[in-house]
């Protein structure tokens, strides 16, 4: 096409030219008026020459202007294009049809020079070109990096290039008419010759395959081979190869198998899918895994309705919000569901993509899906296990830490340190709140222990020490720790428990303080055992002793004389209560139990009296074995009541001699008080006399005489009955006793007494007081000497009235109350302690055992006697008698 | 008959006294205390006082001593219990005419008063 342009530019020179050649010829016709033909001949001549030119075209367009030229300048009328003239008609197509013929002739005949000038330069270029091809041939041949074998039908190697030849490791020459299945791996020849068949059954078709040459080093090498069968020379087919090293596209090939099989693995041991989703399309892909996971068939064609079906009911609002959110903010989601599958089995899946965009602009979501699962209920577990362990330690209270030593500070601690410590774990104590509650005393225990550790090179601790909770309440802590040594082999870390061992503490307090008292105990009862009368003894079947304990009264004497023995060969009170040893022996005849049996047993002539209790005993089969028992020497407490009771005679009897004394220092009271009856009684009797002798006898007033004798005698016999009462000597005999009644008859004695004192007697008696139990002539005893007391008190006192006050009344404890009251010289400060002891007197005559006897008297009674000083002169001795029990219960 | 005042605290005794007297035909006045004798009108009448010696506030040797102080000379015949002789010592040196000890006999004591009102009778 590049030479239309120039066809149109020659045409148009042809035609321009052509058109002036005619326009001078024209002119030069017409100045002397040149006849048609001759004109259309010039005409002519100008056509076809300029026909030689080459433009058929030109060439018409120039015949048709002669052809106008001829009719207007040359063919009559002149000067106008028609004509008439039926010569010049023909003249001017005869013109115009050789012209054409003319230069259609000229133009075929150009055509034809021009083609055989163009095939002749064709082939002098073919021939040019093709020793040009082949040298190229040959270089690419040689130089291509391309294997190149032909081999024959026979496997011989025809040619090879250098290339081919040196990537093998050979020179061409060593290949060259050598099998070139030597280049082939033994297993792959039979593979290679097949090919070579193949090749040879469709010459002209390529085939290609790949396979792996030997190298002459032994080394492999992956070629992809193309070969083609072709008819050579003598018409002998042969297969040119083409090999290309293919080594590192199958090396990389087989890393992405492989990487690609590790991925499928790795996939299905992480349980880990992966999945694309392009958001316009909605086409996802998933994973063989993730088929797995969601436990569809691979062949079904995913869709994120997929997942909503399986997803469980209560997470499928979430998961489809999280969907929608990422069709709409194409953005990277993270999200965590659970999928219920068609068992009923739960599983949890945790899916994370990632937002690309895509060539077309769109966006493709990438992403995982893991099955947690496992790591799901391994973390419940975990949870759990950690709750059981948190359990455990806050029921064992035992805490769990991990101390940074050089830091200082906990790297980790349970929370039930923290509760250890008396703080709410969930508040977080600091260290130095922490610190602050260890006990200051062990303070610096822990800290050699810490620096111990540090220097040590590893190594297990244990020690105790204290927290002090705010309060003041000690809690005792039981560590055991160990140190860590780290990678640079140094000790960076201790960890360890604490145990709270209070308890254990105070129970351990407890046990040795029950130990020790316990000791105490055993050494006080072996004490006491060892130093008391009692002993363990046990009998054979026919009573004798057969086992003492090693402890016996008396150092042992008695033991050895027990032994063997039967009780009743020992006992020196046999003859002497033969009633008691027959119902003993009796007892232990019938094999019943015995209790406090007492008996003598005579040693160096003096009784021991020994109580002894004891029961039977037997075998499993019911068989008597005889006795067991304790025997207990209670000679002591026998000769203390004896002698008790010896105290309390002589005791009674002092209280006699006493109140005999007091009797006779009452005697002329006494006295006075028989004499004024007996006195009276004989004036009556003389009276009555003298009534009877009158000449007219009176017997009225006898009678009366008679009546006031039998009165005063009654009177007389009273005063001697009370003297005798108290003169005699008899048991003490306590009875109920209305204290008033005593009272006043002690009183009946007394009255003289007063009376010759001058002493004014004033009782305030409170009436109906409970009945005492005491004994009667004792406490009148009592009330005598202390009224005699209180008279002889007031002797010196001259200014004032003598005044003795007796009172009963009921005291704040319920007990009867009597107080007598004088306003003497009272009792000096010196004298107060003393005033009750035996033999201590102020007087100058007397034995000063008054006051002792009376509160020996009132001690029996369960009364103390006391003395008590008011501001006025004088004192008051006072005691109090409990209330008759009968009366009280 | 002349008035024969007795004075004892003791009423039973008092009684027989007066009931001795009186069956002697004597004229009797009993009285419990020596005060309410001296208090008497009749003291001044009084030909003998029989006292004994113990009373309370005032004993017989005292109210022996009041009379006399008074200006009025009637024997007195003391009568005790209590009949120690630094009592009967004194009981004479006071002037006393007689002194018993219970009991006594009636008889002598009739003895004394009979001594006692003929020999004040000059």
């Amino acid at each position: 096409m590049s030479n239309q342009p120039i066809n149109f530019r020659r045409s148009a020179t042809q035609f321009v030219l052509g058109t002036i050649t005619i326009a001078a010829l024209t002119l030069t016709s017409l100045y002397p008026h040149a006849h048609l033909a001759t004109a259309a001949f010039a005409y002519l001549a100008v056509a076809l020459l300029f026909s030689l030119m080459g433009s058929f075209i030109a060439s018409g367009a120039l015949s048709m202007v002669c052809v106008a030229a001829l009719a207007y300048f040359f063919a009559p009328p002149i000067f106008n294009l028609r004509i008439d003239d039926p010569q010049a008609v023909s003249v001017v197509v005869a013109f115009l049809t050789t012209s054409i013929v003319g230069t259609h002739l000229i133009q075929t005949l150009r055509q034809q020079r021009d083609a055989a000038l163009d095939t002749v330069a064709k082939l002098r270029q073919s021939a040019a070109d093709l020793r040009d091809r082949e040298k190229w041939g040959r270089v690419i041949f040689e130089h291509n990096p391309v294997m190149y074998f032909m081999v024959d039908e026979a496997g011989t190697v025809l040619n090879v290039n250098t290339f081919g030849a040196t990537q093998l490791g050979y020179a061409p020459h060593e290949l060259i008419d050598r099998s070139v299945l030597n280049i082939f791996l033994k297993d792959d020849r039979e593979f290679f010759r097949k090919c070579v068949v193949t090749c040879l059954e469709n010459i002209g078709q390529s085939h290609t395959w790949e396979v792996q040459k030997i190298r002459k080093d032994g080394s492999a090498m992956w070629v992809r081979e193309n070969a083609k069968g072709l008819r050579w020379a003598d018409d002998k087919p042969v297969i040119l190869i083409a090999c290309e090293d293919i080594s590192e596209r199958k090396r990389t090939e087989l890393a992405l198998q492989r990487s690609e099989a590790h991925l499928a693995q790795a996939q299905e041991l992480s349980h880990t899918g992966s999945f694309g989703w392009d958001v316009a399309t909605e086409e996802p892909f998933w994973s063989k895994e993730t088929f797995r996971i969601f436990g569809y068939d691979p062949q079904t064609k995913p869709s994120p309705q997929l997942v909503l079906d399986r997803t469980h009911p209560e997470d499928r609002a979430c998961v489809q919000d999280v969907i929608d959110g990422a069709r709409q903010r194409k953005e990277n989601f993270e999200h965590e569901y659970r999928l219920l599958m068609p068992d009923g089995s739960v599983k949890y899946i945790r899916a994370r993509a990632r937002a690309t965009k895509t060539a077309s602009g769109g966006t493709e979501f990438v992403g995982a899906s893991t099955d947690i699962t496992s790591a799901k209920q391994a973390e419940q577990q975990l949870r759990r296990s950690e709750a059981y362990l948190a359990e455990a330690q806050h029921l064992s209270h035992t805490g769990s830490w991990s101390w940074d030593l050089y830091k200082r500070e906990f790297v980790y601690r349970s929370a039930e340190v923290d509760r250890l410590f008396g703080f709410d774990p969930k508040e977080g104590a600091s260290i130095d709140a922490i610190l602050s509650r260890i006990h200051p005393d062990d303070v610096p225990r822990l800290r050699k222990v810490t620096h111990q550790a540090m220097k040590d090179n590893g190594g297990n601790y244990e020690y105790d020490f204290r927290i002090v909770l705010p309060g003041g309440t000690i809690r005792r802590i039981h560590t055991v720790a160990h140190a860590v040594v780290g990678s640079d082999g140094r000790v960076s870390e201790l960890i360890g428990t604490h145990m709270d061992v209070t308890a254990q503490h105070e129970a351990r307090e407890r046990l040795e303080n029950t130990l020790v008292a316990l000791r105490e105990s055993e050494q006080r009862f072996r004490d006491y055992a060892e130093t008391a009368s009692d002993w363990l003894w046990e009998t054979g079947a026919d009573h004798s002793v057969t086992h003492l304990s090693d402890h016996t009264s008396y150092g042992g004497i008695l033991a050895g004389e027990l032994m063997g023995q039967p009780r009743w060969k020992i006992a020196s009170d046999v003859e002497a209560e033969p009633e008691k040893w027959r119902q003993h022996r009796a007892a232990l005849d019938a094999h019943l139990p015995f209790r406090d049996l007492v008996y003598t047993v005579d040693r160096f002539g003096t009784p021991i009296y020994i109580r002894a209790s004891g029961k039977p005993f037997f075998d499993a089969s019911g068989n008597f074995l005889g006795y067991r028992g304790v025997s207990t020497d209670i000679t002591a407490s026998i000769r203390a009541e004896q002698a008790e009771r010896e105290l309390r005679k002589a005791h009674a009897e002092l209280a006699h001699v006493t109140r005999v004394t007091a009797l006779g220092e009452l005697t002329t009271s006494i006295a006075h008080e028989v004499n004024q009856p007996l006195a009276a009684i004989i004036s009556n009797a003389d009276a009555c006399l003298g009534w009877l002798g009158r000449e007219a006898p009176d017997l009225s007033e006898a009678g009366r005489s008679v009546e006031w004798i039998i009165e005063d005698a009654i009177r007389a016999s009273e005063v001697i009955r009370r003297v005798r009462a108290l003169a005699k000597k008899s048991e003490i005999e306590m009875v109920p006793l209305d204290i008033n009644e005593v009272v006043k008859e002690a009183i009946a004695l007394v009255t003289r007494e007063l009376a010759n004192h001058q002493v004014t007697l004033r009782t305030e008696l409170t009436p109906a007081v409970p009945p005492i139990l005491g004994d009667r002539v004792q406490l009148q005893q009592v009330i005598i000497n202390l009224v005699m007391n209180g008279i002889e008190a007031m002797q010196p006192v001259k200014d004032r009235v003598r005044e003795l006050v007796i009172e009963s009344c009921m005291d704040d404890m319920g007990r009867v109350q009597i107080a007598v009251t004088d306003c003497g010289i009272g009792i000096a400060d010196d004298d107060i302690d003393r005033v009750l002891d035996p033999f201590f007197t102020t007087k100058s005559s007397g034995l000063g055992m008054g006051l002792s006897i009376c509160r020996s008297i009132l001690e029996a009674h369960g009364a103390r006697l006391s003395i008590v000083r008011k501001q006025e002169p004088g004192a008051t001795f006072q005691f109090a008698l409990p209330l008759h029990k009968e009366v009280v219960s | 008959m002349p008035l024969i005042s007795v004075v004892d605290d003791d009423a039973s005794v008092r009684a027989a006294i007066e009931n001795l007297l009186k069956s002697r035909a004597y004229t009797v006045h009993p009285c419990a205390s020596a005060e309410e004798f001296l208090r008497s009108p009749e003291l001044t009448q009084t030909s003998c006082v029989i006292t004994d010696v113990q009373m309370p506030v005032m004993n017989g040797l005292e109210l022996l001593a009041e009379t006399r102080a008074r200006g009025y000379d009637a024997p007195f015949i003391f009568i005790t219990a209590f009949p120690d002789d630094r009592i009967r010592t004194l009981a004479s040196s006071a002037g006393a005419i007689g002194f018993l000890a219970k009991p006594f006999a009636g008889r002598t004591l009739i003895k004394c008063l009979n001594t006692a009102l003929t020999e004040h009778r000059w």
